[in-house]
């Protein structure tokens, strides 16, 4: 087994012994390495984020599962990556050193207890938590490789890149469906009527709301039902032609129809774009998503393959949330 | 000891109660005397001008006193006519509404949209003072300051170069219907530009975050996100703005010109006219109670009452109506 020279200096770093550095790099997964120090930090090689085991407080008997988050993570190729991202609210300091990373044609949710900073987190990928009054943030987040928190990129700009859909369905009420699906295009500056009409028309159909609208377009956007008001925020975002959709609790309004809905149209979205999914519903991000990455005050406590983290999470603290022993 | 102590609590509670329960019921009959005062009063205010009204419209008819165009309050050659100063108010609170609205719109802006935290409070409590200030304060400035700016910067300028339009011809004098509509455009920017500012406030903020997630600028928020959202409470403000142009008199007799007659009628913006309020503060003191004179008089208020309970209706329909769609299922 190699340990390479990140690896080395972690060990260094973090004051854990050679072996349970060694073990720290085991190949498989389901292995727990066993360490005894108390108030341990350690270094996750692929999120590179550091953890202050907060676990050990919570359930200080159970020392023994404990391996680093997202062990046996390929380094993939990431569309979307935050970079020691810290953010905050005023004094509030909502998102402590995350670096994680979001791959293509991949759904990601992000699970975790409220408060936790799920949202933050998404919000400073598209720099919408910026707009909040008192709001700031630090570190970077690489959008194909281009800081998109550098001085010369324009966060307009960052946001049709990076689309989002919100926790209620927040469509122009005094636009039509139409209008609602062709507002961002607008803001553009397409003018060219042809060009709208099929935009609006395939950004409807892959949102597939298509066929229950397509003869009420002139009708108002807020006339539709919440589950179908939803799907035209998602039309909406898509009409822009983004990159990454960032979705923030997207069916917590919605009743359960409604909400499997969308949790098919986000599975066939993923074919398309990155998609990043905040939810407070555990069964949602098992169904929708391919990663999961679970948060706990600000940082990341652990990332992985959805089936493995809900299966068998590494940490202990995750296994607590998804058995919903807290949050 | 404990059961007297009881006894004695009983005791002092019930003679409170009996004495709070003839208060309650005191409070009750007196706040809804209040209250029916209030519409008693509205009442009894139709009723007036509807009665020293009547000589009027019995001699010239109602339509007859709403299109005529003389005023002539001699014993004998009676004559009156309403139209010049019904034009009079229209126009003047028709330029009050298109200057004042957009200074408005642009304040109410700043304030729910752009300013930083710490700016917000002073500044919408300075505007608000300018609601404060009493009119017959505005109608000296008027005339003592503003209608020579009036006249040497817009009127003037106005004059010669596009003084062959029918509209702004006439002699640059200051005392005219312009500077009249500016002066209300002023008086109007506290009611709009407050009433905006809330009805801004109003506004959801997933509507401003679903604008800037589709790549929205600042303005461009404001636009799609604010603006339309608010904008039929922004009608009513428009609206109630108007109201307060119509019925303001002081100011706007202190600079109006004071026209009478044929002459009143509005057809360039740089004449003299006046509207029903300022005919009514100008002749009242010197009307003839013998003569048809006051019944004009009150005619002319009666008319500037119908309009400006229509247009307070109006306005007050409309705001409510933005205020409940803030608390509907859009948000």
């Amino acid at each position: 087994m190699e340990a390479s020279p990140a690896t080395i200096r972690l060990c260094e770093t973090t004051g854990l012994g050679s072996r349970s550095c060694a073990d720290h790099h085991s190949p498989h997964p389901q292995h727990y390495s066993q360490t005894g120090h108390q108030g341990k930090i350690w270094h996750d090689e692929v999120t590179n984020v550091t953890v202050e085991l907060l676990i050990e407080k919570l359930k200080p008997e159970n020392e023994k599962r404990v391996e680093p988050a997202s062990q046996g993570e390929p380094m993939g190729p990431f569309k979307i990556r935050a970079e020691k991202l810290n953010a905050w609210f005023g004094q509030n300091h909502v998102l402590k050193d995350i670096s994680i990373g979001f791959r293509e044609n991949e759904v990601t949710a992000i699970i975790g207890p409220s408060g936790c900073g799920k949202s933050t987190l998404i919000r400073c990928l598209n720099r919408m938590h910026e707009l909040v009054p008192g709001a700031r943030t630090s570190g970077s987040v690489f959008l194909d490789g281009a800081e998109i928190y550098s001085k010369h990129v324009d966060a307009v700009q960052v946001r049709r890149t990076v689309g989002m859909v919100f926790q209620k369905p927040n469509p122009f009420p005094t636009m039509s469906v139409y209008d609602n699906v062709a507002a961002g295009l607008k803001l553009n500056g397409m003018r060219n009527q042809r060009k709208l009409d099929e935009a609006v028309l395939n950004s409807l159909k892959k949102a597939a709301l298509w066929d229950e609208v397509k003869d009420d377009l002139d009708k108002s956007g807020v006339s539709l039902s919440g589950g179908q008001q939803q799907r035209l925020c998602i039309a909406r975002a898509l009409a822009v032609e983004p990159k990454v959709i960032l979705m923030d609790e997207p069916c917590s309004a919605l009743d359960p129809i409604a909400t499997a809905k969308i949790e098919e149209l986000i599975a066939s979205l993923k074919e398309q774009y990155t998609v990043v999914i905040v939810t407070h519903n555990m069964q949602q991000a098992a169904r929708v998503s391919d990663r999961t990455a679970f948060l706990y005050l600000g940082q990341v406590i652990e990332y992985g393959e959805t089936t493995h983290l809900f299966e068998n999470p590494a940490q202990e603290l995750t296994e607590r949330y998804v058995t919903g022993k807290f949050g | 000891m404990q059961a007297k102590e009881q006894q004695v609590r009983q005791g002092s509670n019930s003679l409170l109660d009996s004495l709070g329960g003839f208060l309650d019921a005191a409070f009750q009959v007196l706040s809804t005397y209040s209250a029916t005062i209030v519409a008693g009063v509205l009442v009894l205010m139709t009723v007036v001008l509807v009665a020293g009204s009547s000589p009027v419209f019995r001699r010239f008819g109602f339509i007859g006193f709403i299109t005529g165009v003389n005023w002539n309050p001699v014993i004998g050659k009676e004559a009156f006519g309403a139209l010049p100063y019904i034009l009079g108010t229209l126009v003047t609170s028709a330029i009050a509404i298109t200057i004042g609205v957009p200074i408005s719109l642009g304040i109410a802006i700043f304030l729910s949209e752009m300013s930083p935290w710490a700016v917000r409070g002073p500044v919408s409590q300075l505007i608000e003072l300018l609601a404060a200030v009493p009119s017959v304060i505005y109608g000296l400035w008027g005339l003592f300051v503003f209608r020579f700016w009036v006249r040497d910067w817009i009127e003037t300028p106005l004059s010669t170069y596009v003084g062959s339009l029918p509209v702004f011809s006439g002699s640059p004098f200051g005392l005219d219907v312009l500077t009249a509509g500016l002066i209300l455009a002023i008086m109007i920017i506290p009611t709009v530009s407050s009433v905006s500012r809330e009805v801004m406030l109003a506004v959801p903020n997933s509507q401003r975050e679903a604008a800037y997630s589709l790549g929205a600028t600042r303005w461009e928020a404001v636009r799609i996100g604010v603006l339309n959202y608010s904008r039929s409470g922004i009608f009513g403000a428009t609206i109630l703005g108007l109201g307060r142009a119509v019925g303001e008199t002081m100011a706007v007799t202190m600079v109006i010109g004071n026209a009478i007659g044929p002459a009143a009628i509005p057809t360039s913006l740089l004449k003299a006219s006046q509207t029903l309020g300022s005919l009514i503060a100008n002749e009242f003191n010197e009307a003839d109670p013998t003569s048809l004179h006051p019944a004009a008089l009150i005619g002319l208020g009666l008319i500037l009452f119908i309009f400006a309970l229509l247009i307070n209706v109006l306005a007050q329909l409309l705001v409510w109506k933005v205020l409940k769609v803030k608390r509907g299922s859009v948000e």
